[in-house]
């Protein structure tokens, strides 16, 4: 019982796109504005135009993100909309926080980037702020909803099916989920930091080439403070999944000896290896006075791998609990058939589960990658 | 009755008041901004075009203005763009399901329409640089038509709600009022359930059998049939529990009693979408075609005065001798001339082919959009000019002056639009043609050698904000004129509504809220864009 193969990799393109441009993105627009403050302190020119290139990079990319985002539940709707319509009857409160932070977020970016140098700092600071804030509101909402199809606390179907909030946000799997995405995001982001101030490193001279190195040795702090916290938070998740037991033995069962109904157990390990590259990565560039060559070729693999990190560990998180889009099967066998059906992940759309379909997106998509990748080329060339 | 009467059989008269309120204020403040990602773009690129043509830098200057402030809005109008598809799912899930489940194909294509637009949006404006002139207007190029192509992909769907390709209006023009009848929806049942039916319990309920084959048979259905079963489909009755099952032959019926009834509506209406077409659909709505280039020469059109009353307030604000006043003079006449084009075109060519569609496929809203009743007293009414728009009208909307419009106190309760469009529907025409003189007065001076009346340029500076009521209005009439349907003779507005509706002190918070960010982004470019 599998969900068609196309669909998988479709929703999987296009959420892995997604996921990992929002952690890089939830990451940067913290160090913004925190560069920026430090800047104006020390009255660093340095510090502020790396800033500012940054912001340059980053306002041309998030809506990116947000596009694949937007790709990613129109598929979501187009392939599975019985699911989308139950989704919609409960989750206002969790949904609707994250589009209004959505809405600021992209406001304080816009604001932020056009305002800089023409506001007062202390106004454009805030602003900065606010952006960042809103990074991190975003994901409450949506890890809510994650959390609520690992277990579906606060569901009742009594007089009619309903959300109680408070229930919800009681999930077990919620904290720790939240946070784990929270400090995987600064981890990755400040890995991709090393990575590029370490590119810059090496083919820049005198003291710009210290500060660039001081660059690297402060994200790479950074990025062993938030790591450490993820593997604590992940750790945290681990035990609370087993609420949901499919999904934990799907993804721990062949590792204690109790294979699940699908195992997912390699993906945890390849994780697990990713996050120990991480580690290895922050441990060459920790507090360096100069970086050999061996150091710099770990660095310049720091952020791939972290991102490579944060997309493996979403992708274990979806794929482990299908074909159920909430991971108990007992809670999904005992609900109405109506509402059954919209949670198997194998009841896809038959008007759009088409070779005809298929071929249509691959005609649009693949040039429309390139275009993606070139613009990522045109922004960062000659700089 | 009076003006309060009116909001009343708007917001009370139809389920919902409140999240249809919220809903009308977040797509708004969507349209508003997203206007000037379809209409910037393309004037940004016309000028950037001119420049190469003829050298001169002002038409540089104007079209990286134009882009600095289509990319500050896009991000906003992407956002607001999401906040509207979410709002969508989280207040009516049952029209998103329906609209995922048989008419997903325009959203799909869609999304890249939307990738198209982000890309070269951002293309055009960071890499201007880093690539020739030529390739920078394509890119341009390619901006503007991903954003294009989006519009002609959100306003099939919006065509296909209004007037869906299986649904047939009844109204004869040359009989009159007495000629209407409910909408029938034309059906195309799979013969393993049209075997299950009575044939001669359906015809008593209004069902007539056009066609058989092996495979399927071809039915129409009264409309208000169609609309109780949906409504009970999504509701999550079973067949027995039904109307269906006063027209399921009884040896069937103990089978079926307990399908979820759903289940068999879903059967039924997939397979009317796959004989239209599963790719195409939507796109065979009534009206489309008139849909997409009106809502496009909209934007355009709003696009372009705001243009002219950006640099009309450009001009009040420098003195004569100012280095950059030719620069304005040349960036305000290319808006003038631009905004009198457009403004002639929507008057005379689109908006004409709307209201013709309107009256061939809606005659309900027709009939409400011209107040064919005694319960209101008629713009043209109170303006003396009532028997003039009578004679006239006729002509306009069904090209035969012996033609009578549709009477809406004829109409049944059940199926009458708000009387309320009457009113903004007039507004929106008497605001267009205020437009067009704007227009015409701006291109008079634009040509004339001397300068331009302070006057002249303050009329200039509001015609933005008129430009903006004029479309909105357009959408208010389009949508409040919808009512009572959500999929015009399919879905009602009761079906498509989440069966969790939010507290109103909820949904009015969302709607300022997102009032605020628009009100912000305004203030922002317009920061951005004139203050030094």
């Amino acid at each position: 019982m599998q969900a068609p193969l196309p669909i998988s990799a479709l929703l999987s393109l296009t959420f892995g796109v997604h996921i990992v441009l929002v952690n890089l993105d939830m990451a940067i627009a913290t160090f913004i504005p925190l560069m920026e403050w430090l800047a104006r302190r020390r009255n660093d020119d340095f510090l502020m135009e790396r800033a500012k290139v940054l912001m340059r990079y980053y306002a041309s990319t998030y809506a990116i993100a947000g596009v694949f985002g937007t790709a990613f539940t129109v598929m979501l709707l187009s392939f599975y909309p019985q699911f989308i319509g139950l989704a919609g009857h409960l989750t206002w409160v969790p949904f609707g926080l994250a589009i209004l932070m959505i809405a600021l977020r992209f406001l304080t970016i816009v604001l932020y980037w056009y305002l800089w140098d023409r506001s007062s700092p202390q106004t454009h600071l805030a602003v900065g702020g606010l952006m960042a804030l809103s990074g991190y509101l975003i994901p409450f909402g949506f890890r809510a909803v994650f959390a609520f199809l690992n277990v579906p606390s606060g569901l009742h179907l009594e007089p009619k099916p309903y959300l109680d909030v408070v229930g919800a946000l009681m999930n077990p799997t919620f904290l720790p989920l939240y946070l784990k995405s929270v400090f995987g995001a600064l981890a990755a982001g400040s890995l991709m930091m090393v990575t590029v101030y370490v590119m810059r490193y090496e083919v820049s001279e005198g003291s710009i080439r210290e500060r660039y190195l001081e660059l690297v040795s402060r994200f790479a702090d950074y990025g062993f403070a938030s790591l450490a916290l993820m593997m604590f938070f992940g750790a945290w998740y681990s035990v609370s999944l087993v609420t949901t037991p499919y999904k934990f033995y799907n993804i721990f069962g062949s590792l204690i000896g109790k294979p699940g109904e699908r195992d997912f157990g390699w993906l945890f390990i390849v994780k697990m290896i990713l996050v120990l590259v991480q580690f290895i990565v922050l441990y060459q560039v920790f507090r360096p006075k100069e970086l050999t060559a061996t150091q710099i070729s770990w660095a310049k693999i720091g952020g791939p791998v972290a991102l490579a990190t944060v997309l493996v560990g979403e992708m274990l998180n979806m794929h482990s609990q299908l074909p159920y889009f909430v991971a108990q099967p007992e809670v999904v066998n005992s609900l109405p058939e109506i509402f059954k059906q919209a949670l198997l992940t194998t009841n896809a759309n038959t008007l759009a589960n088409l070779p005809e379909l298929y071929t249509i997106t691959v005609i649009f998509l693949i040039p429309l990658l390139a275009a993606v990748v070139a613009l990522f080329y045109l922004l960062l060339k000659d700089r | 009755m009076d003006p309060f009467s009116l909001i009343q059989q708007w917001f009370s008269g139809y389920p919902a008041g409140w999240e249809r309120l919220l809903s009308m204020i977040g797509i708004e403040v969507h349209w508003f901004i997203l206007q000037y990602v379809l209409g910037l773009s393309f004037l940004a690129v016309v000028a950037e075009a001119i420049w190469l043509r003829t050298g001169n830098d002002d038409w540089k200057r104007l079209s990286r203005t134009l882009a600095k402030a289509f990319v500050a809005v896009f991000a906003v109008g992407a956002a607001t763009g999401t906040a509207s598809e979410f709002g969508l799912v989280l207040l009516w899930p049952n029209l998103t399901e329906a609209a995922g489940r048989y008419i997903y194909f325009p959203l799909y294509m869609e999304i890249f329409a939307f990738l198209m637009e982000g890309i070269f949006i951002y293309m055009y404006f960071y890499a201007e640089d880093k690539v020739s002139p030529r390739t920078h207007l394509i890119i341009g190029i390619l901006a503007f038509v991903g954003a294009w192509f989006s519009g002609a992909m959100i306003l099939s769907v919006n065509s296909f709600m209004q007037a869906p390709v299986n649904v047939i209006a009844h109204y004869n023009p040359l009989v009159g009022p007495s000629s209407w009848a409910p909408p029938d929806v034309l059906l195309f049942v799979p013969a393993q359930i049209a075997q299950a039916l009575d044939v001669n319990k359906l015809a008593a309920v209004g069902a007539k059998v056009i066609n058989a084959t092996p495979e399927q048979v071809t039915v129409t259905l009264p409309s208000g049939l169609v609309r109780v079963l949906m409504r009970e489909a999504f509701a999550g009755k079973t067949i027995g529990e039904s109307t269906l099952a006063a027209v399921i032959k009884p040896e069937a019926l103990q089978s079926l009693s307990s399908v979820p009834l759903k289940t068999v509506i879903d059967a039924i209406v997939a397979n009317t979408v796959k004989n239209a077409g599963t790719f195409m659909i939507t796109f065979l709505s009534k009206g489309y075609l008139a849909t997409y280039v009106h809502a496009l020469g909209a934007a355009l059109t709003v696009s372009a005065f705001t243009l002219l009353g950006g640099y009309a307030l450009r001009l009040l604000r420098t003195s004569k001798d100012d280095k950059d006043r030719s620069y304005f003079l040349r960036a305000i006449k290319f808006a003038a001339v631009v905004a009198f084009i457009l403004i002639a075109i929507q008057g005379t060519g689109s908006g004409h082919a709307m209201g013709a569609a309107v009256a061939k496929y809606n005659p309900e809203k027709f009939a409400a959009m011209e107040a064919t009743t005694s319960q209101i007293v008629s713009l043209p009414g109170m303006l003396g000019m009532k028997q003039l728009v009578e004679q006239f009208m006729p002509l306009m909307a069904y090209g035969d002056p012996n033609a009578k419009l549709p009477s809406y106190d004829v109409i049944s309760p059940e199926y009458r639009p708000p009387l309320i469009i009457h009113y903004l529907y007039y507004t929106k025409i008497g605001l267009g043609v205020l437009l067009g003189l704007i227009g015409l007065l701006a291109v008079f001076y634009a040509f004339r050698k001397k300068e331009w009346p302070s006057w002249v340029l303050w009329i200039a500076v509001i015609s933005p904000a008129i430009a903006q009521i004029t479309s909105f209005l357009g959408w208010g009439v389009r949508e409040m004129g919808r009512k009572p349907w959500a999929i015009y003779g399919i879905m009602d507005v009761q079906t498509e509504l989440t069966i969790n509706p939010p507290p109103a002190w909820q949904l009015m918070g969302v709607a300022l809220y997102l009032t605020l960010i628009l009100v912000v982004l305004v203030l922002a470019v317009y920061w951005f864009l004139w203050r030094r």
